[in-house]
């Protein structure tokens, strides 16, 4: 038959023809009068509902707590699909129309097409997660949908079938490979670390052993395109660590089992060697623009978002460091420590932010060629996509390189001063986080800040008032406030959070930059109840969540803080209710704190 | 009735002896036919659709769908219309084949549909022609629902049947228009939300923007 059914609205965009004509075929139509249960508590399912038209509630079966809405091609109950029983009510609350999909077609589907059950797998984990905890790993579907190319392979490096047991080593040494290729009259061998110390050691062979003695000629190879799983079966079944990597009968690379493995927590083992092994801007800048590549990439498959968080704070912090060695000579590195602030500082950003950053050098250092090598590392970072900050934060600016004991006297001078840009740049030097140099350098300053700042109650609450200055988009009634442009998540939920908890960081002389950890020993210090903790870590989980999922597919001349509601489903916004509620009740225990009067 | 108990004898020992026995079922059968014109005296089926109601659910899964061969009376105004043009029907069915499957389908059960009378004169004349009997089942015409249901300002005032009024006053999905099985399942959405819903209005609602 020929019903309407939207095929473009993921993931039934997924399926294929075939698959798409037994939906169709198998499709029912259900109407529902207002207020009437389609689905009772305890349940089994006999099929998925797909919404037509019409609202409908999940409730726990006591009634007195909802905990979704579904509309216009939502679908429920997706849990009880796998033979189990519906865990609540749901209940029609006007008039609806949905489609039936048979519970056993639905299954089938899912097992027939693993792209269409992944995002059913992460739509339950992700629907649930106020309620449920968010456990798994959801990198199974970004493993899977990658192919061999030349980003995921360890290039190969060739050597002569002639070459001795000790050159052999030292090569490896040098290049920082596990393994090698032995070229032997055309024909290609594998040679390892373990190979080498095999019959150095324990077959006592001398040290001028040419090594196409002790390769193994039997080489398995897989084709550049091919999957990465398929590669990682045949290396199980086969038992080796090492596959070789063809493209068209040419070898472009090697396959390392402990790579494969690394790349089930993501591509970011591989990203990360590669990082730790670029020699020069170029090849650092190939390794940082695919780091975007990832994002979306694990964006796209669902990946938790604390986990991408982390994953690019660490990623941004190895390429920076690397542009700082490549920039900044050796001999330095001891006597400077350059940290990097803002959200990078708070390991929070989602995409390559601003280059926040500035430098501490050691009392009395001599360094006269300082500025223009840092000029170059900021030269660097913008080749490499990071964009130069608008308050002109960086090591090129000399106000953000100084030596100790006059960073001192710059942090007193803005705790005088006591408001405006004072207290915003306190709060940037506040969330420093070393990446490079001699790092016990910021942790003596910082010990210094915390120490000016212990009992000046004033300064603090002039520090903290920030936090309150922009107004929660709540209506009277507790929903959701947005212009016509959409609603600014960055003011309404993350920065007040996000500078709140850092205020109260302050007073508490945390050290921690990452929010969350500084809720988490706010919490345990008692600062703030266990539950208010969980609750504003997991408000601001979702409003980083949403914000990721503003990225892709970006639009032109988006401005990624403003959200979209009308691109939001009915679950996600009854969550950023309740998250911007959070937001509300923590502004007011701000305000009680640190006697802010004029909120 | 009395037309309905001749056939029951008439017909007993046929393969439509279905059609005449009492209906004790609480299922409909919402039709909708495709036409070479709109003249029920010279009109071909081109396609039919069908699709059973039970309760509050339509059986969309297990709907009647099927495409009868062209004959030269496939004209190019009706192509413009529904777009099936002779060669998309060359891998459809003869009426001859079709006609039995289809009241089969329909058995004894009520049919639904919009301006159904129409679709039921041209399926009379056929069986007529063919087999001698008429179509005895119940109709009920989903434009004539909505107008005894529809609440309008004054008396005497006469309600908009047009479809597309319909379906936008009721917010029901129209799409694909003139395909028989969606029109058919788009008569039978318009039945139960008539059937089981409140009471329409004449006023458009407004789209309810979040």
């Amino acid at each position: 038959m020929s019903t309407d059914f939207n095929f473009q609205h993921p993931p039934f965009d997924q399926l294929e023809p075939k698959q798409r004509e037994l939906v169709s075929s198998n499709l029912d139509i259900h109407y529902f009068q207002s207020q009437q249960k389609i689905v009772t508590a305890g349940a089994q399912a006999s099929s998925l509902f797909i919404i037509i038209k019409g609202q409908v509630e999940e409730r726990a079966d006591n009634n007195d707590e909802v905990f979704a809405h579904y509309t216009l091609e939502d679908w429920f109950d997706v849990r009880s699909q796998f033979g189990g029983y519906a865990k609540h009510d749901y209940i029609a609350l006007e008039e609806t129309l949905c489609y039936a999909l048979p519970s056993q077609i639905f299954r089938r589907l899912v097992s027939e097409n693993s792209d269409f059950g992944d995002y059913f797998q992460r739509d339950l984990a992700t629907r649930h997660q106020l309620v449920e905890s968010r456990e798994g790993n959801k990198n199974l579907a970004e493993f899977i949908l990658t192919t061999i190319d030349e980003r995921n392979v360890q290039p190969a490096v060739v050597i002569e079938g002639e070459t001795s047991l000790q050159q052999a080593t030292l090569i490896m040494r040098e290049q920082k490979l596990e393994s090698l290729l032995v070229n032997h009259d055309g024909c290609f061998g594998m040679l390892t670390g373990t190979d080498l110390l095999h019959a150095a050691v324990l077959v006592q062979q001398s040290l001028d052993t040419p090594v196409c003695q002790l390769a193994n000629f039997n080489l398995i190879s897989v084709n550049k395109g091919d999957f990465l799983f398929n590669a990682m079966l045949l290396m199980t079944r086969n038992s080796i660590e090492r596959v070789v990597v063809k493209d068209q009968q040419k070898i472009i690379g090697i396959l390392e089992m402990a790579h494969l493995l690394s790349l089930f927590s993501t591509h970011s083992h591989v990203l990360a060697l590669r990082i730790a092994r670029a020699s020069s801007i170029e090849e650092l800048s190939e390794a940082a623009h695919t780091l975007n590549k990832l994002v979306e990439n694990l964006c796209n498959n669902g990946i938790r978002t604390l986990f991408i968080m982390k994953l690019l704070a660490t990623m941004n912090e190895q390429i920076i460091s690397r542009v700082f060695e490549l920039s900044i000579p050796h001999q330095h590195h001891n006597h400077i420590c350059l940290m990097v602030m803002g959200s990078e500082g708070r390991g929070e950003q989602i995409v390559k932010t601003d280059q926040d950053n500035g430098l501490v050098i050691e009392d009395g250092y001599d360094w006269p060629e300082r500025q223009q090598q840092l000029n170059q590392f900021s030269e660097y970072l913008l080749e490499l996509g990071y964009p130069p900050c608008p308050g002109n934060i960086m090591v090129n600016n000399p106000e953000w390189v100084q030596q100790q004991s006059q960073w001192s006297k710059t942090i007193a001078n803005w705790i005088e001063t006591g408001h405006g840009d004072a207290m915003m740049n306190l709060a940037i030097v506040l969330d420093a986080h070393a990446i490079a140099g001699n790092k016990s350098l910021l942790r003596r300053l910082r010990k210094d800040l915390m120490a000016q700042m212990a009992n000046r109650s004033v300064t603090l609450a002039f520090f903290a008032q920030p936090a309150l200055k922009f107004h929660t988009p709540l209506t009277l009634f507790g929903n959701i406030k947005s212009k016509q442009a959409g609603l600014d998540i960055k003011k309404g939920g993350i920065f007040p959070i996000v500078h709140g908890v850092r205020a109260l960081a302050l007073e508490h002389a945390i050290s921690a930059t990452n929010t969350l950890e500084r809720i988490e020993q706010l919490a345990s210090l008692k600062v703030i109840d266990e539950d208010s903790a969980a609750n504003l870590k997991e408000a601001l989980l979702l409003f980083f969540k949403l914000r990721i999922q503003q990225l892709f597919p970006a639009e032109e001349g988006q401005d990624y803080h403003v959200l979209k509601l009308d691109k939001l489903n009915h679950s996600q916004r009854d969550l950023l209710r309740h998250g911007l509620h959070v937001v509300k009740k923590f502004k007011q225990l701000l305000a009680l704190h640190f006697n802010i009067r004029d909120y | 009735m009395l037309q309905r108990l001749l056939y029951q004898r008439k017909y007993k020992d046929s393969e439509f002896a279905t059609l005449f026995a009492p209906y004790r079922g609480n299922e409909y059968v919402a039709l909708d036919l495709e036409t070479t014109s709109l003249d029920t005296k010279l009109a071909d089926i081109v396609s039919m659709g069908a699709v059973i109601i039970s309760e509050n659910r339509i059986l969309a899964s297990q709907c009647f769908d099927i495409k009868i061969r062209a004959t030269d009376k496939l004209a190019g105004d009706s192509i413009k219309v529904h777009r099936l043009r002779h060669s998309d029907l060359a891998q459809a069915c003869s009426i001859e084949e079709a006609l039995p499957k289809l009241l089969q389908f329909i058995g004894a059960r009520p049919i639904v549909g919009y301006n159904i009378g129409y679709d039921q004169r041209i399926l009379n004349r056929h069986c007529k022609q063919r087999y001698g009997f008429k179509l005895v089942n119940p109709l009920v015409d989903v434009g004539r629902m909505f107008a005894d249901k529809v609440h309008v300002d004054h008396v005497g005032i006469s309600p908009n049947q047009d479809l597309v009024h319909i379906c936008q006053s009721l917010g029901i999905p129209l799409s694909g228009r003139h395909q028989a099985i969606d029109d058919a399942i788009t008569a039978a959405m318009i039945y139960l939300r008539l059937q089981l819903g409140p009471r329409p209005t004449s006023a458009i609602p407004q789209a309810i923007s979040a």
